[in-house]
């Protein structure tokens, strides 16, 4: 129950809070009309508004209570939210009931191919408002989600700006395939693919148009869009007009300073010093600097938003159109996003409201830089300490590097002879030089849109007929380019553009009939659909030698480019059923076509039904007065997921080889003949079905100031999808994508709201929601009958070895384990290097003594916002927590090499960092980066922000109307992380802990504006 | 109205997902790059490229195998199996993934560099299979040509699996592609192995055909001259290959008279490099740049592994055997990126000094100096190659031990720098004429997969294993070299020649093994074992393990003894 009415709470608060400071002034004058206003049963109603001629007079105290200055006589109006206003003759001493509007639990919420009455529910649906005032900072649509669902855990993917996050709905369903959300814009599903050059598939949208986001989470809500449900469905619809508003401007606007929260701690010159001479090695070629190399790359960097929108209603017809501009700066040098988006939205309605409209309509284009961030904090971990930024390059050594520092060794003799150094390929890069020699623009064009159009049949208005066609372009266009005295292209540079295309196209039509009949209530709906996606693009550049002009490995737009394409088909059906307004039944039914698969696996059939019962219905109930809802709900359905690595991986296809690949037979110029090659398929490849089993029960008390819900789920996927190694010799290929094996989720969700404290000047407002998962493979078809020790190595390679992957599956443990050895510790605690335990026995430590420990992904994820409202003033701070989620220390494994060897290797210097020089690896003729003492836990507490906001009333008078009412804040997002891990930051979607760019703290100050 | 409208909403539904479907779920690829079908002669050119290429992108970015690239192709593959664990060379990199097992000889069933090499050869046999299968029953004459190159290829590869691992995982094209390959050990697939090259010699091109003469188009394919090399190869490793059962050596011996009497001739024209003014001798020839067009040199080679620098780009081949033996500062680098990573043993050098006398520079060039400077620094050291070769008398003696990159150690006490050894500087991207090869940094250098000398150097032994006399067969290699004849033909003088003549060309290994020197306590080099002065190690690792990925993933593969 609360996941429905969440959002509705922080409207009742504002209400409140703008209601409280009317108030003020209306309590001083004298000869006042006074009252009291009370709910159903007979409860004071504390803050309801009053007004008279359209002006607010007053608000109720903690009494019920109002005191208002008007003539007696005047007809006023009491509104609260969740209530039914009320228009009343003023005069003394009236006692007002309001009545609940049912608004809250008759709410619309959008559902998938139509909307429901929030009541009506029989699915697991979480409809969330964004949450103005503890927002925190929010550039993207997915940032406004941390922490504020049951069940849905979002990792923002760090600090690039612009950058989207990764979210998981209930834990991931798949291994290999997408385990994204399916995400639908104003009723159109999105290509999920993030285009080269844009940096998040929904930067399309401005995070201020949102209206709403509908989670679809179980099964019974989510089988409607079969094929792509599996991993939950994300529904985000934009603000609208209404119909007869008057127009209305507002405006949001805020800056941003951002720092690094935390910085590592490679050795400064002095200890490194140090460290060089312990291990033997020649202190002499040291430098005499002391750089602190991280300065040089981060820096605090001012970032703004601006947006103004426009909304209102011509008679018939409401639009609302916005445009917003933001400018982020990222903390690491050099990388910025500009982004422009506008958006528009009318809906016309014709024929007496038989035949409705609803256009709406968005451009975005973006601008970046993006900076090697992860490169450039690599290196400036390992780069020498004891070295300068800039020299003097009038230095022969240092002339080919633009008078940044770098290692050189002679150039080859293949470059101009004036040319007389290069960089020393195997000394670490100057990071600053990374970061100013490198320019990588990107522009990105997005434009969608979506019309749907709503015929309800004159003289059978039980039936409407639905057709929508909607669309989106992307095209973006990114530029390389690399200076030729950079260390990746030192004396060619490289000019390169990379372009991207994408489109899809989505029509559908569905037919609706909805009729009561005595007890029984119906709602039939059936339709069809069809989707296109299309993407396609290609890269061309070249190096050119600075001499003599010649083109050097030129990319070739013949050989480079690339196009792919996939369809899907689909009819759907659903039917409710409710009877006697208590018992209610849900089924849906979908099947899909999708051209990724061969012709015998080509169609799915996704059914689901659910059940619902409003036990606050029910006759021994009917006059528990303080309770609102108490539903329990049933749900069942199979689901299915298509998102798989290629569009046509069941077909043979040969791939052309390139002009540098090809062989020579015979000699001259003719004798070089091209190659092809046949790609691995796999003719059997289906799709991945899950099938999901939840029971939920919604409560909600007291006019709402208690509500809460909780669920328990069972969802069972199999027929994963995975790349697995294959045996070698059996196809074209080492690795394939298979459906090979089940894994099973199971937990619990639980969300509670609740408003402990509520009085005239002060609101208390806490919510919370916990949910716990448990993540497990139940088969794999690979492995040989009975041997349970087969497994599928998985998950980002770590930097040690070469391609190195830490993770792997198998049956009995959670998706992408950690698969490590066991280390092996001295009397003090001290590991011992490449020392492991002999897990089976046999004497030897071999492959077969790795064992599974731990998981990245939580057990539990939390989240927890808490608002204070005083007078005018709010408070708020919003924490997310994640227990039980392990992460790969790669930073210290990769710094693991304590030797004269692994710290000076082939002439050139390796800076490492003290917990390394304690753990004392020398990293020689071991495999010590496969121990589990690297995987660590990461379980942490976050806040996410804490916002201070004034809500002031209007500021300007003019011919008697108010002027922009509005709120000013101050929000600090990232203010403080608890936990044990060493790393940067303990979320890490990955697992793997590689250099990402760190998530900035930021200091944002905002002001919205209401004309 | 009501009905109409109703009629035309069901009507619209329906053409909407039926007219669609039929369409839509069928499309088909649009890429560019690849297609449903294939053109016969880049399927055909891709058997070749199994060799000398890693994917469809040069140098890397389609790589045939999901494992890293560079590393997994089939020559630098099968190369560190057989090159690095023994006395020729090591690898300076020791913090390398594997390296310090393979360098060491300690690896295990997980070891990547085994894993590659063993997943290498199998997706091309499979690749071969395909191509057996796509043309079976052809009567085209030259596609029945290619068909027993093909079968050779073929061969090739499972001769490698019978060396490395001493059985494969087997299957040839009557199977469907996806069935599991079946174990085929020691004894089973030699005579696999001798009678399918004994069928697929009589559709070759006639012996010599391809690689003598200038004019062949062919130039890169096998003929029946690298057919019958291949099986004296296969033959005088019978005793070890079949665990004693069988005894090959006439048939080594036989092979070896067919190729010899062919129209090869061991190359002993010296040329002079009009540019750098070097005289290269015959041998030094067989390894650079110009090999496939200077006809001398490809007199003798039987059949190379074509490279180009500008067509023919990988990181496996040529580029991993002239880049990884350099580093900057070395004159005549002929190269623009330097690996310093491969560099030789003692033992190697000793092969040519057996006193440890090899002249070498003690102080290094200065970080400023000019390739001149080096050169005349070197020159007044007597450091250099030339003055090297001088002293061992014998041109094969291709190192350099002179001041460029820094001043290099006979033998170190610890391995983890690439100036820990001699470098050497046998493989080469200079060109005989002097003219400028095709790109800076890939080598236009083939590779001699099967060379004369071979057949000469295996009849050698094979007479001396059948008591016959050998002599005049390896002192014909000696002469060419100029190096002073031997007398008398010791399991010593043949274990010493193998390693002289073919040196870092990726057959070490097996030698050693043929004479019972790899394991054991018969021959310690330096760092056999992981230690400066060797140790003896286990006979189990005579063979290399089989992955664990494929004892995981195919149950009819079982792991060899003791792994």
């Amino acid at each position: 129950m609360m996941k429905q009415v969440k959002f509705k709470l922080p409207l009742r608060n504002l209400a409140i809070a703008a209601s409280l400071f009317l108030s003020a002034t209306a309590f001083a004058q004298s000869g006042a009309v006074k009252g009291q206003v009370k709910d159903a049963t007979g409860e004071p109603i504390i803050g309801a508004t009053i007004t008279a001629n359209g002006k607010a007079v007053g608000v109720t105290d903690f009494d019920g209570n109002y005191s208002i200055n008007v003539p007696k006589g005047t007809e006023i109006t009491i509104t609260y939210v969740g209530m039914s206003p009320k228009k009343v003759t003023a005069s003394d001493n009236l006692v007002i009931t309001l009545k609940d509007d049912n608004k809250t639990l008759n709410e619309v919420v959008v559902i998938g191919y139509g909307t429901a009455k929030k009541n009506d529910l029989t699915g697991s649906v979480t409809a969330f408002k964004p949450d103005q005032l503890s927002k925190g900072i929010t550039n993207n649509a997915t940032d406004m989600m941390v922490g504020k669902i049951a069940g849905v855990d979002v990792v923002t993917s760090g600090g690039t700006p612009g950058a989207g996050a990764q979210i998981r709905v209930r834990g991931g369903s798949s291994l290999n395939a997408s385990n994204d959300p399916l995400l639908v814009i104003d009723g159109l599903t999105i290509d999920n693919n993030t285009a080269k050059g844009m940096s998040n598939v929904l930067a399309m949208i401005n995070p201020n148009d949102i209206e709403s986001v509908t989670v679809l989470k179980d099964a019974s809500a989510t089988a409607i869009y079969g094929s792509r449900a599996s991993n939950g469905v994300i529904i985000i619809t934009t603000k609208k007009g209404r119909n007869g508003q008057k127009p209305s401007v507002s405006y949001n606007g805020d800056v941003t300073v951002s720092t690094i929260a935390k910085k590592y701690n490679p050795l400064n010159a002095t200890d490194y010093r140090s460290l060089c001479e312990r291990l033997g090695l020649d202190t002499s070629q040291l430098g005499n600097a002391n750089t602190d190399w991280q300065d040089q790359i981060f820096r605090t960097a001012v970032s703004t938003n601006h947006s103004v929108s426009v909304q209102g209603g011509l008679k018939h017809m409401p639009y609302r159109v916005s445009v917003g501009y933001n400018v982020s700066n990222g903390t690491v040098k050099t990388s910025w996003m500009n982004r422009f988006n506008t958006s528009f939205n009318v809906a016309p309605s014709f024929l007496d409201d038989h035949l409705n409209f609803n256009i709406t309509g968005k451009y975005m284009m973006e601008k970046d830089r993006y900076a090697d961030a992860s490169g450039a904090i690599g290196s400036a971990l390992s780069i020498d300490p004891t070295r300068p930024v800039y020299v003097d390059s009038s230095d022969p050594t240092y002339s080919s590097f633009g008078g940044y520092y770098q290692p050189s060794q002679s150039a080859p003799s293949s470059f101009n002879s004036e040319w007389k150094y290069t960089n020393n390929p195997n000394a670490p890069q100057n990071p600053l030089a990374l970061l100013e020699l490198q320019h990588t623009i990107a522009h990105a064009n997005d434009v969608s849109g979506n019309a749907e159009v709503d015929y309800k049949i004159h003289g059978f208005e039980d039936l409407h007929i639905h057709g929508s066609l909607g669309a989106q372009y992307t095209d973006t266009q990114q530029t390389d380019n690399i200076d030729n005295h950079s260390y990746s292209n030192n004396y060619y540079g490289w000019y390169g553009v990379t372009r991207y295309w994408k489109y899809n196209v989505v029509g559908n039509v569905y037919a609706q009939y909805q009729h009561k009949f005595g007890m029984n209530n119906i709602d039939v709906m059936g339709g069809a659909e069809q989707s296109h996606y299309h993407r396609n693009g290609y890269n061309q550049g070249q190096g050119t030698d600075p001499y003599t002009g010649v083109a050097y490995n030129p990319a070739i737009r013949s050989e480079t480019s690339w196009a792919t394409h996939n369809s899907l088909v689909s009819y759907f059906g659903r039917l409710n059923y409710t009877l006697m307004d208590r018992y209610m039944l849900t089924a849906t039914f979908r099947a899909d076509g999708s051209s990724r698969f061969a012709d015998n696996n080509k169609w799915g059939y996704f059914p689901s039904a659910a059940f619902a019962w409003r036990i606050n219905h029910e006759k021994f109930l009917k006059d528990v007065n303080w309770l609102n809802e108490l539903k329990l709900r049933l749900g069942w359905g199979i689901t299915g997921q298509q998102d798989i690595t290629g569009d046509f991986l069941y077909t043979p296809l040969y791939t052309q080889g390139n002009s540098y690949a090809m062989v020579q037979f015979g000699q001259g110029a003719n004798s070089f003949i091209y190659t092809t090659r046949p790609s691995s398929y796999n003719p059997n490849l289906k799709w991945e079905q899950t099938t999901t089993l939840n029971a939920g029960i919604d409560f909600s008390a007291l006019n709402g100031r208690l509500t809460w819900s909780l669920d328990g789920y069972y969802r069972k996927t199999k027929d994963l999808i995975n790349s697995v190694v294959i045996p070698v010799g059996t196809n074209f290929g080492d690795v394939m994508t298979e459906n090979i094996g089940s894994l099973k989720n199971y937990g619990l969700e639980f969300a509670i709201n609740a408003k402990p404290i509520v009085t005239k000047d002060f609101t208390w407002d806490v919510s919370y929601n916990i949910s716990w998962n448990h993540n497990e493979i139940t088969s794999l078809t690979g492995s040989k009958s009975g041997d349970n020790n087969y497994y599928v190595t998985t998950g980002e390679t770590i930097s040690r070895g070469s391609g190195t992957t830490i993770m792997a599956n198998r049956v009995g443990e959670a998706a992408s384990s950690f698969f490590v050895y066991q280390q092996v510790y001295d009397k003090d605690g001290k590991p011992i290097e490449g020392m492991y335990v002999d897990r089976n026995g046999d004497g030897k430590i071999n492959a077969s003594d790795r064992y599974f420990y731990k998981k990245p992904a939580p057990d539990v994820i939390m989240g927890f916002t808490t608002k204070f409202l005083y007078k005018n003033w709010d408070l708020s701070a919003a924490f997310h927590a994640s227990l039980g989620n392990y992460v790969y220390y790669n930073y210290l494994s990769d710094n693991g090499s304590i030797s004269a060897s692994g710290i000076y290797s082939n002439s050139a210097f390796r800076n490492t960092f003290p917990e390394a020089v304690k753990l004392g690896f020398t990293g020689l003729g071991t495999e010590y980066w496969l121990s589990d003492y690297f995987v660590r836990n990461a379980s942490y507490l976050k806040c996410s922000n804490i916002t201070l906001g004034y809500t002031f009333p209007a500021l300007l008078k003019f011919a008697g109307k108010e002027l922009m009412s509005g709120r000013i804040f101050f929000t600090v997002q990232n203010p403080f992380i608890i936990t044990k891990y060493k790393g940067l930051d303990p979320e890490v979607s990955s697992g793997v802990d590689k250099n990402p760019y760190p998530r900035p703290r930021s200091f944002q100050i905002g002001l919205s504006l209401n004309f | 109205m009501k009905n109409i409208l109703l009629k035309t909403a069901v009507a619209g539904l329906l053409t909407l997902g039926f007219a669609s479907c039929a369409d839509e779920l069928n499309i088909k690829s649009i890429d560019p790059q690849t297609s449903p079908t294939y053109d016969a002669n880049a399927l055909f050119a891709k058997m070749y490229g199994t060799l000398s290429l890693t994917g469809q992108k040069g140098p890397t970015g389609s790589g045939d195998v999901s494992m890293t690239e560079d590393k997994s192709g089939f020559y630098r593959a099968t190369f560190n199996l057989e090159e690095l664990p023994t006395d020729e060379v090591n690898w300076a990199w020791q913090t390398d993934p594997g390296i310090p097992q393979i360098t060491g000889i300690s690896w295990n069933s997980t070891t990547e560099m085994n894993q590659w090499a063993y997943n290498r050869l199998g997706w091309n046999i499979n690749l071969y299979n395909f191509y057996l299968k796509e043309t079976a029953g052809t009567e085209d004459a030259d596609i029945k040509v290619r068909r027993a190159e093909v079968r050779f290829l073929r061969v090739l590869n499972y001769y490698y699996y019978l060396d490395l691992y001493h059985k494969a995982p087997f299957k040839d094209e009557s199977v469907s592609m996806e069935s599991l390959p079946v174990e085929k050990i020691g004894k089973d697939l030699y005579n696999w192995l001798d009678t399918e090259l004994t069928s697929l010699e009589a559709d070759l091109d006639p012996i010599g055909q391809n690689s003598t003469t200038k004019a062949s188009t062919n130039y890169g394919r096998a003929d029946k001259g690298a057919a019958y090399m291949l099986h004296a190869r296969l033959a005088i490793n019978s005793t070890v290959y079949t665990d004693g059962a069988i005894e090959d050596y006439e048939k080594a011996q036989s092979y070896c008279d067919k190729v010899i009497a062919g129209p090869y001739k061991l190359n002993e024209t010296v040329k002079t490099n009009s540019v750098n003014g070097l005289k290269y001798s015959g041998y030094a020839q067989l390894f650079m740049a110009d090999n496939d067009e200077n006809s001398d040199a490809m007199q003798e080679i039987i059949l190379p592994i074509r490279q180009d620098g500008l067509h023919t780009k990988s990181n496996t081949g040529s580029n991993m055997l002239v880049n990884s033996m350099r580093k900057a500062g070395m004159p005549y680098v002929g190269v623009s990126n330097c690996w310093s990573c491969i560099y030789s043993r003692p033992e190697l050098v000793e092969k040519f000094f057996p006193k440890d006398d090899i002249p070498m520079s003690t102080v290094a060039a200065d970080d400023k100096a000019t390739e001149a400077e080096v050169i005349a620094l070197d020159a007044q050291d007597g450091s250099d190659t030339k003055s090297i070769i001088k002293v061992a008398n014998d041109d094969r003696a291709l190192f350099y031990a002179g001041r460029g990159g820094g001043v290099r150690k006979l033998r170190a006490d610890k391995l983890n720098n690439f100036l820990d050894g001699i470098s050497i500087v046998k493989w080469q991207n200079i060109r005989t004429d002097g003219a400028i090869t095709h790109d800076k940094e890939f080598p236009d250098t083939d590779i001699p997969l099967f060379r004369l000398a071979e057949a000469y150097l295996t009849r050698a032994e094979a007479k001396w294993r059948l008591g016959k006399d050998g002599l005049s067969d390896i002192n014909a290699i000696r002469k060419r070299s100029g190096a002073d004849p031997i007398s008398e033909l010791t399991k010593q003088a043949l274990v010493d020649e193998w390693s002289r003549e073919f040196y870092t060309e990726g057959r070490r290994r097996s030698d050693l093994i043929r004479f019972g020197m790899f394991t054991g306590n018969a021959y310690n080099w330096s760092w056999k074992g992981g230690i400066a002065k060797g140790q003896s190690v286990d006979s189990h690792y005579n063979y290399y393990p089989i992955p664990e990925d494929d004892i995981n993933n195919n149950p009819n593969m079982h792991q060899n003894k003791d792994y």
